[in-house]
This record gives structure tokens, sequence and C-alpha cells, in this order.
């Protein structure tokens, strides 16, 4: 039995060309005697047959799974033309009915990581509206100080620092007397010569500043604005002279 | 309450002050101390090594003229080699002064010779050239104005305060 034609209009004119048999099998409608008989007959025959069929009824009564489990899928895709049908769809309005939630759970974010180029983003990122948007609080606490201070190179660190500003606030004073250096000092320099030419120093200072205020006093000199060191040793700032009272 | 001796914080910022009288006086009287008595060794050593190379009877007080002018070199020497290589003699040292140049470098070999050998000007006058010392404003005596050098408080005064400190501490 034939169930239908290879090409067929709405009208249900048939094709010239083809028709199909139960086994699926195709007809050639090709020129010679039973080529021409077969064409009278169908032009006589198929379309007062096809005008008399109910569509429809044949349509309900067509297993549509059995036809399309028949039909080769990938060959459809073939002859489909992508970039037209890409260009008929309104992408707004595709991405407003797509779940971008349910999107992100079937997407593998490490692929797609390994995909991107960071040089490329980073290139585009505006750091300061980045690092506007930061906790640094929060970054800090996952941060692992062990592993960036292996990484840092201390001497390097070292070098650049000024040791003699670090050590002027040193107090030396509370150093000495709450911890034992004052004894290793004590051990290590003390001593009946040391105390001696100390006592002597010290006392040599004194006695030149006894001397030089006598020796204003007598001559009634003023010896504001004299200097107090050569210029090299001592800054021009005003500052204890020997004659002057000590500030100890 | 016992009377201290020393006055560690005063000590350090007085470093690079122009030395007084006392503490210079004192290094001129150690240095020529340690002089006469390096100069009495070494003439003993002199005379023993005389006597026994010659076999002679030598005698240094024999010959005061020699005497007198090999103190004088062994003076100038003694003085002027310490003070030209470290800017101080062994007195000034031990009382923590140092000669300077005048704008507070390190003095320079021809200025300590300089420094010694008009150092007896300031005796002429009865020690008048000394007398800078005492009023001229920089402290400076008459052979410091013509080597064109200064006196200046130079010892380790931290270190000072800090055996002070840990002696009261200790």
């Amino acid at each position: 039995m034939v169930i239908g034609a290879c090409v067929r209009d709405r009208a249900g004119a048939a094709s010239d060309h083809c028709a199909v048999t139960e086994g699926g099998q195709g007809v050639s409608h090709g020129s010679g005697p039973l080529g021409r008989l077969v064409s009278r007959v169908a032009g006589g025959v198929v379309n007062p047959v096809v005008g008399a069929l109910d569509v429809d009824d044949i349509a309900e009564r067509v297993d549509v799974n059995v036809v399309v489990d028949r039909v080769d899928v990938n060959a459809v895709l073939d002859r489909v033309a992508v970039d037209r049908l890409l260009d008929r769809v309104d992408v707004d309005q595709l991405l407003d009915r797509v779940g971008v939630d349910r999107l992100l759970d079937r997407i593998d974010a490490n692929r797609l990581i390994e995909r991107v180029d960071p040089n490329v983003l980073i290139d585009r990122v505006d750091p300061d509206a980045l690092l506007a948007r930061i906790d640094l609080l929060r970054v800090l606490e996952r941060v692992d100080l062990n592993r960036v201070i292996d990484l840092v190179d201390v001497n390097r660190i070292i070098s650049r620092v000024d040791v003699n500003a670090v050590v002027d606030r040193v107090d030396v004073d509370a150093l000495v007397e709450q911890t034992e250096l004052g004894a290793i000092i004590a051990r290590s320099t003390s001593g009946a010569l040391s105390a001696f030419v100390d006592a002597l120093r010290s006392q040599g200072v004194g006695l030149d500043g006894f001397i030089a205020r006598w020796v204003r006093r007598i001559f009634r000199r003023r010896t504001e604005g004299w200097p107090e060191g050569p210029p090299l040793l001592v800054p021009a700032e005003p500052a204890a002279a020997p004659g002057s009272e000590p500030t100890s | 309450m016992t009377p201290q001796l020393v006055a560690p914080e005063r000590d350090v910022t007085m470093q690079g002050y122009y030395a007084g009288a006392v503490s210079r006086l004192l290094s001129f009287l150690l240095d020529a101390l340690f002089a006469s008595i390096a100069f009495w060794l070494l003439s003993w050593l002199f005379t023993v090594a005389v006597n026994t190379v010659t076999g002679a009877e030598f005698d240094p007080t024999d010959h005061g003229l020699l005497t007198s002018a090999a103190f004088v070199v062994w003076a100038f020497v003694y003085a002027a080699y310490p003070l030209a290589v470290g800017g101080r003699t062994l007195g000034m040292a031990i009382v923590g002064v140092a000669a300077v140049q005048a704008d507070g470098a390190p003095i320079r070999p021809r200025q300590a010779v300089v420094r010694v050998l008009t150092f007896p000007l300031s005796f002429l006058l009865f020690g008048l050239g000394f007398v800078g010392i005492l009023l001229q404003r920089e402290h400076r005596a008459l052979h410091d104005l013509i080597a064109g050098t200064a006196v200046v408080y130079a010892w380790n005064a931290r270190a000072a305060r800090l055996r002070f400190m840990a002696q009261r501490s200790s």
C-alpha cells in the first residue's frame, strides 16, 4: 500500500518524481514505458485518493515516536544552516527565559577556569574598584602567614632598615636595668682601672666647668653665643657648655 | 650618701665640646710623666746595651747636653706620632680629650707636627700662651691657634654610662 509521497503539498498534490512503498523503498518514475504507465496511473488515481484522505485522522493514527526514532537527527542537523537560524533568534528574549542558577549548577567551573587567560582578564579589571569591594580582613584571616614569611627575603629587608634609628628608639636604661645585661656588662668591663678612668674623665669635665664659671665671674664675661664645640662636632643649636649648669 | 664621681648623662652630651683647662692640664701632666718614664727606661736600656757591647762604663748623666737633646727628640716623637696617627697622645687618651682641626675634622699629620713643635711657645712669658684655654671663646691655646687645631672631649661616654648603670644595678 502506498502511504505517501516524498513531497506533497497541503492540498495533496503528488510529486511527479517519487513515491514511497510500505517497505520504505522509493520507486523511481523514470522514463520508459513502465514509468510512463505508472505516472499516468498515479496522476489519475493518487490525486483523488489523497484528496479523499482525512489527514488529521491519519496523524492521530501515526506513532510519532516510531517516526522520530527513524529520523537521522545528525543528517538533519547537517542540512540546517545554523548561522541563519541564530540570526533569527532573539538572544535577549532567550536569556530572559534561561534559569541562570540552574545553568550555573550544570557548569564545570574548573574546566571553565582552565580555559580562561588570566592575563587578559586582569588587563580588563579595574583594581581600585575591585579592592573597594574586598573585605581585606576576611582575606587576611585566610592567609597562611608562615608561608608568606617563608617567601620573604629577610636579609633584603634588614639591609633597608636604618638600624641606628631603631637603636636610638631603644630605651637602653630600661634594657640594662630590667635584664641581666647590666650584670654582664658589669662583669665584662668593670674593673678598678676603668672605674678610675671614668671617674677621672668625669671629674675633669666637672672641674672644667667649675673653672670656666669662675673665670666668667672674675672677668665678667658674657659667653652667650659662643660655640660649644667645632661646627662639625657640635650642631649650632644651644646646648650646655662646660661652664653652664650640666643637665645630669 | 656617697658623692657621685661620675655624671654619665652630662658626659654623654659633652662629647665634641671644647675641653677645659683642668682636663688639658691633666693630660699634659700624664704625658710628661709617661714621656719621662719611657725616656728613663730607654736611656737605661741604651746604657746597658752600650756597656755590654763596648765594655766601657757609659753614664748618660755625664753627657747632659746630649741627653737633653735626646729627650727633646724623644718628647717630639712621643707626642707627634700618636697625635698625627690618632689625634691624641697617651695622656690625652686617658683623660678623654683629642686634638682636631678647628672645624672638628680629624687632625692632619702636618698640623700635629706643627702643634707639637709650637707647644713650647705657649710656655713663654710665664705661660701666657695657655691663657687662651681659659679666655678664648674656643678654648684654644697659642699652639692650637698656630696649628689650626682645637681640643675636644672625645671618649666613649656611652660605654662609660652603661658601665655606670651596670654597676649601679648589679
